[in-house]
């Protein structure tokens, strides 16, 4: 795990987890441990923590084929203006682009495909980068003060 | 995650205490198929997170039980877990109500 501090007020947490559900509740302390000074409000700390194990187990599942000894990255940080979660997986990442609308009639009853939807309406920003196999969420701040 | 199963004037209520995730849904899925009774209500009360895995098994929950000519209600959803039914338009396909009896009042 690596911890930075840097000169522009930019905070940084790297840690690796398993491909494996058990993980998650572990990865998701870590990165709320991380935010814990940001103080975030309650409904705040939902709509982080769904999106943020929504990738999570979509980097599990379809970057690594939920093979255990194949490793997720996280990186969590945050600056002054918003803060941001990133997950990499060691496979072909997952474009979150490709997702069909979950609220299409004819999706509607389908069982798979909102994940990626709710991120998408709960955080401010959801970006794929397809060369590094990661997908970035990240919200702005609220409260800039710390 | 606990699942509390009851009868009330012949409706199946299924009282869940706990989270509705990956992790918990395959035991809510399993615990759901034993109910025979096609009057089903779920009582939300107590579950404070629900992610798209605990929606996706709640809607085959759902499906299974219109496939046997009943019908199925959620109650006493909290405005976050109720915020993901809206944001994925689940409202419009589930049968949301305040609370049991008002649930249990429609199928009457």
């Amino acid at each position: 795990m690596t911890k930075e501090s840097q000169s522009n007020g930019l905070q940084k947490l790297q840690f690796e987890v398993a491909s494996a559900l058990d993980e998650i509740p572990n990865a998701t302390k870590r990165v709320f441990d991380f935010f814990k000074d940001l103080n975030l409000d309650e409904s705040d700390r939902f709509d982080l923590r769904l999106s943020f194990e929504e990738i999570l187990i979509n980097a599990m599942k379809h970057g690594n084929a939920m093979k255990r000894e194949v490793p997720v990255r996280i990186t969590a940080s945050y600056d002054l203006t918003e803060l941001r979660i990133q997950v990499q997986d060691k496979g072909k990442g997952f474009d979150v682009a490709k997702v069909k609308d979950p609220t299409n009639e004819d999706n509607i009853e389908a069982y798979s495909g909102r994940g990626v939807y709710l991120v998408k309406h709960l955080m401010d920003r959801l970006e794929y980068d397809p060369n590094n196999h990661a997908v970035a969420i990240s919200k702005n701040r609220k409260n800039k003060k710390s | 995650m606990e699942i509390k199963l009851s009868e009330s004037n012949g409706i199946a209520v299924a009282a869940i205490e706990g989270e509705i995730n990956i992790s918990t849904s395959p035991q809510l899925k399993k615990e759901m198929e034993k109910v025979s009774n096609p009057k089903l209500v779920i009582n939300l009360s107590k579950v404070n997170y629900v992610d798209s895995s605990g929606l996706a098994t709640l809607v085959e929950i759902l499906k299974k039980t219109r496939s046997r000519g009943g019908a199925m209600y959620l109650t006493h959803l909290s405005d976050k877990v109720r915020s993901l039914f809206e944001i994925t338009k689940l409202d419009k396909l589930f049968g949301i109500c305040p609370d049991d009896m008002t649930a249990v009042g429609k199928f009457k």
